[in-house]
């Protein structure tokens, strides 16, 4: 099922959530909603499940136009932040409750049910009460429950911000595989730029209402449309084009020019400065250095280099980004 | 701290609360025959075989039950709608909704009895108009005011229902309801296996308090003269510490009360405590105009017809004469000076001054120890006393007032009854002076809800703060005085003004044990006068009815202003 968002405009009271939101998901596809929390992602996603109506604009799931319908009848699955798992159901029971809706036969929806819960490796679990469960346990039931209704749409509401790290990173490769085995067109909200990155088939960047870049995730971090998407997404030196560096490595007509601290390398020819600031990771040295025309600039270096340490850098011009604004 | 604390408050509780029930079994269970002591079950079988009593058994069951089912009838969809919905004028509404409870549901009955006796004032107005033969006038209250009394009793009560149902909907994560939603469920399905499964418990805690008020409730079939209750029947034999019966009939209400206590515990087990509460999404809808318009409109009709008894009480309090005419047909303002004038009227305004403020103070210091204890402390048997600060909840005014009674009126331990103890053990004696034993068992009745809001402040408060004070050199009791205390004192003070208003309120402890006319509370007095013969006397009452009224809004309002959403918790149960 391919989702179309037409100029879509949401407003709490006087203050605008979403401006003007144009999308086209296609049908399969894992796609990020990313931002900080306040962009307007969490909304537009409930506008996809119906919680909400747009002021203006147009949802389409394929050729059916969505507005004003209620969202228990637009067979869309969500995953919620706080798992949202009902306390007085049994594991089994919460993953049947949509299927009871849909009045499908008991035979099958066991089988539908166990399929769905062994997926998520749960079918140990089936009887228990949700109080029992830990977060991540709970948040696979939740998932069961929403793969299970074979919706056209899944939804994600950042379904792993209240797990810890190593649940989260387990839990993002279980989603991956299991989108990888249906196919369900998805919609994702985040602001986990890793999480978005490692997932995406597309992300789109969105900052005060308004989306900033769609992408594939190489073309959001390789190419960001703007120095929010470039800041927002990984690190980066952003210097404006006036700066004595942003000359010496050439601006050409743009107002601001940025790189990426990993673009960075060591040159004989290259510019001259001094570390000030020295970090050592293992897999990389992070420092900053003070260069001789005045700026500092963050580089992500192989080898290891004392604070005080004087040395020379270069940028290649295919690595630089130029940005109009 | 807690080897200063734990000491006194198991004799307090052992003293006052152990030995009297227990002395309540013992009557009720025990039989002495021929010197030996043996456990029997006969003083029940006596009850159950008597027709009287079996019928004044049934009519306490079904006055309770229609009280109930009124109560959540009203309450279940006017809780929903204040919920969900927004309507003009509603929080203004959402505050007159708890002024019925200022009035103790007798002294109301007086009210209502103008309005809706034989010859009150309803029956007049149709009798001019021709639609009622006043020679044969309906009687609205029904079969000798059985249906009075639960007109009565639902008129007080359903603030209470619609207090505790509220509560319980709006704990409910409107996430759990969303999810539904979204997987295709409609409002009614998940009404009925979402919202209705979960705030069940909620709604069952707020039945079983409506159903025990109105089981236990002395005051009110009193004033219509409605002899077979099991309440009555109680009051009837209380100064009769001999007979079995009574303390048959006290156990029974003891019991049956308990079963629905636990009945209750048991269907709350799952307390589904939310696992991180979605952030609120704006779910209230605005109802269209002439919707809002009509919910505004029987809201108020509803507030308008509970405060009808306390309309007639202030109406009665300044009627020189009221017979046969739709309003007094002379007015005076007299009989409130007339209060102070009358020794039976002043001395009741002091005494329960000095009753409620007593409990209140002894309910302060009693709740916030408990909940320092249980909040703060390790210690072993932290869960009986946990239990054993609870166990009020399930104890009705009737039954521990009898208890105290029974057990206060006779030596603790006979062989210790010398001249010395006498005078000590004699301080506690209801018929030589009830003060005391008044002042604890409200402060008793109480001490659950203090303790569970100072608890509650407890749990908000990080241990972190005090831990800090701790830190900077601070002895623990500087800590409690400096750093709990005042972090603690809104809901503290909330729960004092609660106490002090019960105390003021409260009607089946002061009957029974104030016996004589110097300790009676205003309550009694009012229900002293009502039974004179004296033209003046009800309105006399009425006036220090309406006294009493004022003294209680005051108190409701200022502990809702401190507590302000967190008002529904303390009347829970």
């Amino acid at each position: 099922m391919n989702v179309r968002l037409h100029q879509i405009v949401k407003r709490f009271g006087n203050t605008t959530i979403v401006d003007h939101v144009d999308v086209e998901i296609q049908d399969g596809e894992m796609f990020f909603l990313l931002g900080s929390s306040g962009c307007g992602k969490t909304t537009l996603l409930r506008m996809l499940a119906g919680f909400y109506n747009p002021e203006e604009g147009d949802i389409y799931f394929g050729d059916r136009k969505m507005n004003g319908v209620p969202p228990h009848q637009r067979n869309t699955a969500l995953v919620f932040q706080n798992y949202a798992v009902w306390p007085h159901l049994t594991v089994f029971e919460n993953v049947a409750y949509g299927l009871r809706v849909r009045g499908v036969p008991e035979t099958e929806l066991k089988q539908r049910v166990t399929d769905a819960l062994a997926q998520v490796k749960m079918d140990a679990l089936a009887d228990r009460k949700p109080a029992s469960l830990s977060g991540g346990q709970q948040q696979r039931v939740a998932l069961a429950r929403a793969m299970v209704v074979r919706p056209d749409i899944l939804l994600f509401d950042e379904p792993l911000s209240n797990l810890d790290a190593k649940l989260r990173i387990e839990l993002r490769e279980e989603i991956k595989k299991l989108h990888a085995a249906t196919r369900i067109t998805s919609v994702y909200v985040t602001h986990d730029q890793e999480e978005a990155l490692s997932l995406a088939d597309r992300i789109a960047v969105m900052n005060a209402g308004k989306i900033q870049q769609i992408g594939t995730p190489q073309e959001i971090y390789n190419q960001p449309a703007n120095a929010f998407v470039a800041s927002f997404i990984g690190e980066i030196n952003l210097f404006p084009a006036s700066s004595p560096l942003a000359q010496k490595l050439g601006a050409g007509s743009s107002a601001r020019i940025g790189f990426r601290p990993e673009k960075v390398c060591v040159h004989p020819d290259g510019l001259p400065g001094k570390v000030v600031f020295s970090s050592y990771l293992g897999s990389k040295n992070q420092v900053s250095l003070k260069m001789e025309t005045g700026e500092e600039v963050k580089a992500w270096l192989p080898d290891y280099h004392t604070e005080g340490s004087n040395l020379r850098i270069r940028v290649e011009d295919k690595d630089l980004l130029r940005f109009a604004s | 701290m807690k080897k200063l604390l734990l000491p006194f408050l198991v004799l307090f509780f052992g003293f006052f609360l152990v030995y009297p029930v227990g002395y309540l079994l013992q009557g009720a269970f025990i039989i002495e025959q021929d010197g030996v002591r043996g456990f029997t079950l006969d003083y029940f079988r006596i009850i159950f075989e008597n027709p009287f009593y079996r019928e004044c058994f049934f009519n306490s069951l079904l006055i309770a039950c229609w009280s109930t089912f009124c109560c959540l009838l009203i309450s279940v969809p006017l809780a929903y709608f204040f919920l969900r919905c927004d309507f003009p004028g509603k929080a203004l509404l959402g505050g007159a909704m708890l002024l019925p409870l200022i009035l103790p549901p007798f002294v109301g009955a007086i009210g209502l009895k103008q309005f809706f006796a034989r010859f009150g004032s309803l029956n007049l107005i149709l009798g001019q108009t021709g639609l009622v033969d006043l020679k044969h006038p309906p009687d609205w209250f029904g079969d000798g005011g059985f249906a009075g009394i639960i007109l009565l009793q639902v008129l007080h009560l359903y603030p209470i229902m619609y207090l505790s149902v509220q509560a319980a909907l709006a704990n409910l994560d409107p996430s759990l309801r969303d999810a539904a939603r979204n997987l295709g469920a409609g409002s009614g399905r998940i009404f009925r296996t979402v919202t209705l499964p979960l705030a069940l418990p909620g709604v069952f805690a707020g039945s079983t308090i409506v159903f025990v008020s109105a089981f236990t409730d002395l005051g009110v079939p009193l004033m219509f003269e409605f002899q077979t209750t099991i309440p009555t029947q109680i009051f009837n034999l209380v100064t009769q510490a001999d007979n079995p019966l009574g303390y048959a009939l006290v156990v029974l209400t003891l019991l049956l009360v308990s079963a629905l206590f636990l009945l209750g515990k048991k269907l709350g087990e799952g307390n589904y405590a939310m696992l991180g509460r979605s952030a609120s999404y704006d779910d209230v809808a605005r109802l269209p105009r002439a919707l809002g318009w009509l919910m505004t409109g029987s809201v108020t009709l509803l507030i308008g017809i509970s405060l009808l008894p306390h309309l007639g009480v202030i109406i009665q309090s300044f009627s020189a004469k009221w017979f046969f005419t739709v309003f007094p047909s002379e007015w005076s303002s007299t009989y409130y000076g007339e209060i102070f004038r009358t020794d039976l009227t002043s001395l009741s305004i002091k005494n329960s001054l000095v009753y409620a403020v007593s409990s209140a103070s002894l309910d302060l210091v009693l709740g916030f120890c408990v909940a320092y204890m249980l909040a703060r402390e390790q210690f072993r048997g932290k869960n009986l006393l946990d239990v054993v600060a609870m166990i009020p909840l399930a104890l009705p005014g009737l039954v521990l007032a009898f208890a105290y009674y029974v057990a206060f009126s006779r030596p603790v331990f006979p062989e210790t009854w010398t001249e010395a103890n006498k005078l000590w053990l004699g301080l506690f004696d209801p018929r030589k002076n009830p003060t005391l034993v008044l002042v604890i068992a409200y402060a008793i009745h109480r001490l659950p809800y203090i303790v569970r809001a100072a608890y509650a402040g407890f749990q908000q408060t990080h241990v972190s703060l005090e831990e800090a004070s701790a830190n900077m050199g601070a002895s623990p009791w500087k800590t409690l005085l400096k750093i709990s205390l005042p972090l603690l004192s809104a809901n503290l003070i909330a729960g004092t003004i609660l106490t002090f208003s019960f105390a003021m309120l409260d009607v089946s402890n002061g009957m029974i044990l104030a016996q004589e006319t110097v300790f009676y509370p205003v309550t009694k007095a009012v229900y002293m006068l009502m039974g004179r013969i004296t033209p003046t006397a009800p309105s006399i009452a009425c006036a220090l009815g309406v006294l009493a009224m004022m003294l209680l809004a005051a108190c409701l309002f200022g502990a809702s202003k401190l507590l302000g959403q967190k008002m529904g918790q303390l009347f829970k149960a």
